[in-house]
């Protein structure tokens, strides 16, 4: 369990309840900090999380995905130990060898962000319209950021506290992906893609994003990138 | 290009920019406060007597002194939506970080509480007889 003892794992979880105690299990066997942030699921997530020991942080009200990543990257930053960052999605998508294997890459102090791409490694069981429409999805952000990516919207990320602190999602819903790369421009910090296995479950699919939210989530970045500009 | 066209379109031009430079000031509250103000004379004087938004309307070069008063309308809606839009961003930004912030110290405070906990149990245990093995066998 020392292992990674310089490293914490943030698990943003919505209704995950009958997976989010294995998949923490799993991550704890190599990582040592683990935090679940419950984004208010109203099916005993929360109890499940507390029983597989991870820390648990429960969001009062719902603030979406980006939400729950920024207050597990707050409350990872409290710890002054704390040197890498893995986010790492509740529905078992996700290997925890790719965690493993990005924390150890991010060692070696090349890069400051590492991304998980689905598309340079292997995703089992995708539909064709999925596909597509992260396709779309990766053309938008590169105009939105100047930052190409071959999978805009992966779940597996870890990164360095140099990155944690300047990181400030504040995008409701899922936009914080765009959001995430817009700060990665702004940092100037290097980044870089690696190849991650997504494993497309019947569970994981159900849970997945309707289409028609990605028109949501397009107009929320543009007005943000709009706004932010010009603030104070 | 009548007169009011090109009034109204510079004008909404203007606001847009203006708003949008200022959208923290209290510049944006007052001139909506000030559009306001201008519509509701606007109506009055209409109620009073029609002929004067005809009148006024004619000079600018609307065929109907209704439309002028639409235009105004049109302007004091886009810029109460425009404050409204700014406003509620701020305050959704506002209770995120204090949702944040609660949900950060009720988990600091829990994990405090529960090594607390533990660790009062184990000096009870200690206070009291010593645990055998068959006593904990028989737990």
């Amino acid at each position: 369990m020392q292992a990674n003892s310089d490293t914490w794992v943030v698990v943003p979880t919505f209704n995950e309840v009958t997976v989010v105690r294995e998949v923490l299990h799993e991550l704890q066997e190599s990582f040592a900090n683990v935090v679940a942030v419950d984004d208010a699921s109203t099916d005993g997530s929360a109890m499940e999380i507390l029983a597989s020991g991870a820390h648990l942080v429960r969001h009062p009200f719902n603030m979406g995905a980006g939400g729950a990543l920024q207050t597990g990257v707050h409350f990872a930053l409290l710890d002054p130990q704390a040197r890498f960052i893995v986010t790492f999605d509740a529905d078992g998508q996700h290997r925890v060898e790719d965690a493993v294997s990005m924390v150890e890459r991010l060692r070696t102090g090349e890069e400051d962000i590492l991304l998980g791409s689905r598309f340079l490694g292997t995703a089992t069981n995708m539909r064709a319209s999925r596909r597509a429409l992260l396709r779309a999805a990766r053309v938008f952000e590169r105009a939105a950021s100047g930052i190409s990516l071959t999978d805009a919207h992966n779940g597996l990320r870890a990164f360095s506290r140099r990155f944690a602190e300047v990181l400030d999602l504040s995008v409701p819903d899922m936009g914080w992906a765009s959001e995430f790369l817009a700060r990665i421009a702004e940092s100037g910090l290097r980044c870089a893609e690696v190849p991650v296995t997504v494993q497309y479950t019947d569970y994981s699919m159900s849970k997945g994003q309707s289409s028609i939210n990605s028109v949501n989530i397009g107009v929320d970045v543009v007005l943000d990138r709009m706004l932010r500009g010009q603030r104070r | 290009m009548t007169w009011i066209k090109i009034v109204l379109i510079a004008s909404f031009m203007g606001i847009l920019v203006v708003l949008f430079r200022n959208r923290h000031g209290v510049a944006l509250r007052a001139w909506s406060r000030l559009a306001a103000i201008t519509l509701f004379a606007a109506a009055v004087v209409s109620i009073a007597d029609p002929n004067i938004p005809q009148w006024a309307a004619e000079r600018l070069g609307v065929s109907r002194g209704t439309d002028l008063i639409l235009y105004l309308l049109v302007v004091v809606f886009a810029i109460t939506t425009l404050g409204l839009f700014f406003r509620i961003r701020e305050n959704e930004n506002r209770v995120r970080q204090l949702a944040r912030a609660l949900a950060i110290s009720e988990a600091i405070r829990r994990e405090e509480t529960k090594t607390d906990g533990l660790a009062a149990r184990e000096n009870a245990t200690r206070d009291t007889e010593p645990v055998t093995p068959r006593d904990r066998a028989a737990s």
